[in-house]
């Protein structure tokens, strides 16, 4: 398919996803208020302060979890890497049950201090703790040299985790079902602020991983090739960890866990526009929104009036297409 | 002119190139031979710049060390065993990769580098798939679309490591017909074969044995040498192509 059609379809799917995101609720909008809403920024509340922040912060994870999924698949060679590979959602999960355990061991004026004074226990806890899984991750691995040992020691340190997470959860009881809804992944509590420090990640992000696609095509020939042709490895490999890793940690410090989006957007991608990463980082990005706002409308309408939680929703609609590639793949041998 | 002087490497235990003196000039194609293990794979990487070594490498009398990492991969360029086949990319794109030590991270394709790749294309024949999908191809036609890729970067001195391996018969003669065809082009040409008698258009043979140079010379004065490195198990026979050495499994 020619690349042109496949951007239009994108910025279809986006602009449909803005203007459905904003009309569907447990309030309906009407049309004219949607676009009304839209246009006169601060005249509409349930526009302006509810609904749009919740559609932006939607679309900013699905693009943070399509940009570092194109990345990481690159990165690893592997159509079947994922943005969680290294450890980034045990880690922030874990982040997140100390954020939320040692709050309710707080006593509740020093809870209520810290949050209003930083506005960012739980996302800031589960923040750092994404990062340090994949500091863990990449030390253990010796560096970012060898790729195989980088997704084994994520695994591990993704597991060890997992089961600290498991843990806390138990020995702070009272706090077992917030770290659980956590996990789950939520775009329910994104507001203003939450857009603001995810636009940030993205805009530190993108415009390196972007900068770099031609290395991520290199790497593609084989290591040793994109050595021949000039390019220093070691340091490339490791600044793209950085950055695909700083989105994936704003992306589930915010949001929770949200599965599938950063495996299923850039593998759909691929095979739609081929796969020179110059194309698809930019283009998961794009696809990733568009895909987090729909999923996000199914969890909001499918039990109305209650809500499911978004990674529910990602997870069964990806998980059937993560059989349908194994299977591709298989029978491509 | 490209030259290793007692070039030694490996770990001190276990040293893979022991010692090795090596010249390879523009418009000469060099072939190493030699068993499995002998160390002709490390002997390229090593003469990449790829792999730590001690001894003397020096490109146009300059040491390799001194070039940055750009300006190796505008001279040399390499072509490795096996090229894994990236996903969906289309032919064109994988040739004009090639171009990247001229662009460097953040250059732009310009006019040159159009040409080059036109002309990388249209060397080894692949202009007619410009526009496919790599994995569409046969195994023979994506080698071709590597060693374009190589070419790509216009270099000076072409490695290419086995580069007949699973190709059919036609295909393997078209590839070395294109090796003889970029040495009498000026580019200096090293390849490391398994089949001794794919050396037969190669100018000068170097034969390695545990990391040694065990013999040097021409096709046809290292042939003896060459079927004694497999102890028994080869044997030099004629053929209306002249000699050659084939693998013997004949009791007595």
């Amino acid at each position: 398919m020619p690349r042109a059609w496949v951007w239009a379809g994108l910025f279809g799917l986006l602009l449909a996803a803005l203007l459905l995101g904003v009309a569907v609720g447990s309030v309906p909008l009407p049309w004219p208020a949607v676009v009304g809403g839209l246009l006169h920024p601060g005249r509409d509340p349930i526009v302006f302060d509810l609904r749009l922040p919740r559609v932006l912060g939607a679309m900013l994870v699905g693009a943070a979890l399509g940009v570092s999924g194109a990345a990481y698949q690159g990165l690893f060679k592997n159509p079947l890497a994922d943005p969680y590979l290294m450890g980034t959602a045990a880690g922030a999960a874990f982040g997140a049950a100390v954020g939320l355990v040692l709050e309710g061991r707080l006593s509740p004026a020093y809870a209520e201090w810290i949050r209003v004074g930083s506005g960012l226990t739980v996302p800031f806890f589960a923040f750092l703790g994404a990062l340090f899984a994949v500091f863990l991750a990449v030390v253990l691995a010796g560096g970012v040299g060898r790729t195989r040992e980088l997704i084994l020691s994520g695994v591990v340190v993704g597991s060890v985790l997992t089961g600290l997470t498991t843990y806390l959860m138990l020995a702070g009881a009272d706090r077992v079902r917030a770290v659980f809804a956590y996990t789950l992944g939520n775009l329910a509590f994104l507001g203003w602020p939450e857009v603001g420090r995810l636009a940030l990640y993205l805009a530190l992000a993108l415009p390196v991983l972007v900068g770099l696609a031609r290395v991520l095509n290199a790497m593609q020939l084989g290591e040793t090739v994109a050595r021949t042709m000039g390019l220093p490895l070691e340091a490339l490999k490791l600044v793209l960890v950085v950055a695909a890793t700083l989105v994936t940690a704003g992306a589930v410090a915010e949001a929770g866990i949200i599965g599938f989006v950063g495996l299923v957007v850039p593998h759909a991608l691929r095979r739609l526009g081929g796969g020179d990463y110059r194309f698809l980082i930019p283009a998961s990005g794009l696809g990733g929104a568009g895909l987090l706002v729909f999923a996000d409308l199914v969890a909001r309408v499918l039990v109305r009036p209650a809500e499911l939680p978004v990674g529910v929703v990602t997870t069964l609609l990806g998980g059937p297409f993560f059989l349908y590639l194994l299977w591709r793949m298989r029978a491509r041998g | 002119m490209l030259e290793a002087k007692r070039l030694t490497v490996g770990y001190r235990r276990r040293p893979v190139i022991v010692g090795l003196d090596f010249v390879l000039r523009p418009g000469e194609w060099v072939a190493l031979l030699g068993p499995n293990g002998s160390g002709k794979t490390t002997l390229l990487l090593a003469l990449l710049g790829l792999l730590p070594s001690s001894g003397e490498v020096r490109l146009s009398g300059r040491p390799l060390a001194e070039l940055s990492s750009w300006e190796r991969g505008r001279r040399i360029a390499f072509l490795p065993q096996e090229t894994p086949t990236p996903e969906a990319m289309r032919v064109r794109e994988v040739v004009a990769l090639g171009r990247l030590p001229y662009q460097g991270l953040l250059g732009r394709e310009g006019p040159e580098d159009r040409e080059a790749v036109a002309w990388a294309m249209a060397v080894t024949g692949v202009e007619p798939f410009a526009d496919r999908a790599l994995d569409a191809l046969s195994g023979g036609e994506r080698q071709r679309v590597f060693l374009a890729r190589a070419l790509a970067a216009r270099p000076r001195y072409l490695f290419l490591d086995e580069p007949t391996n699973h190709l059919d018969l036609a295909h393997q003669a078209r590839l070395l017909r294109l090796l003889a065809e970029l040495r009498d082009r000026g580019l200096g040409v090293l390849t490391v074969l398994h089949d001794p008698n794919h050396a037969r258009g190669a100018d000068r043979v170097v034969v390695l044995e545990a990391g040694r140079k065990r013999a040097e010379g021409g096709y046809r004065e290292v042939l003896p040498e060459v079927a004694r490195l497999y102890r028994g198990w080869a044997r030099v026979a004629g053929s209306e192509l002249g000699p050659v050495v084939l693998p013997v499994w004949e009791e007595g």
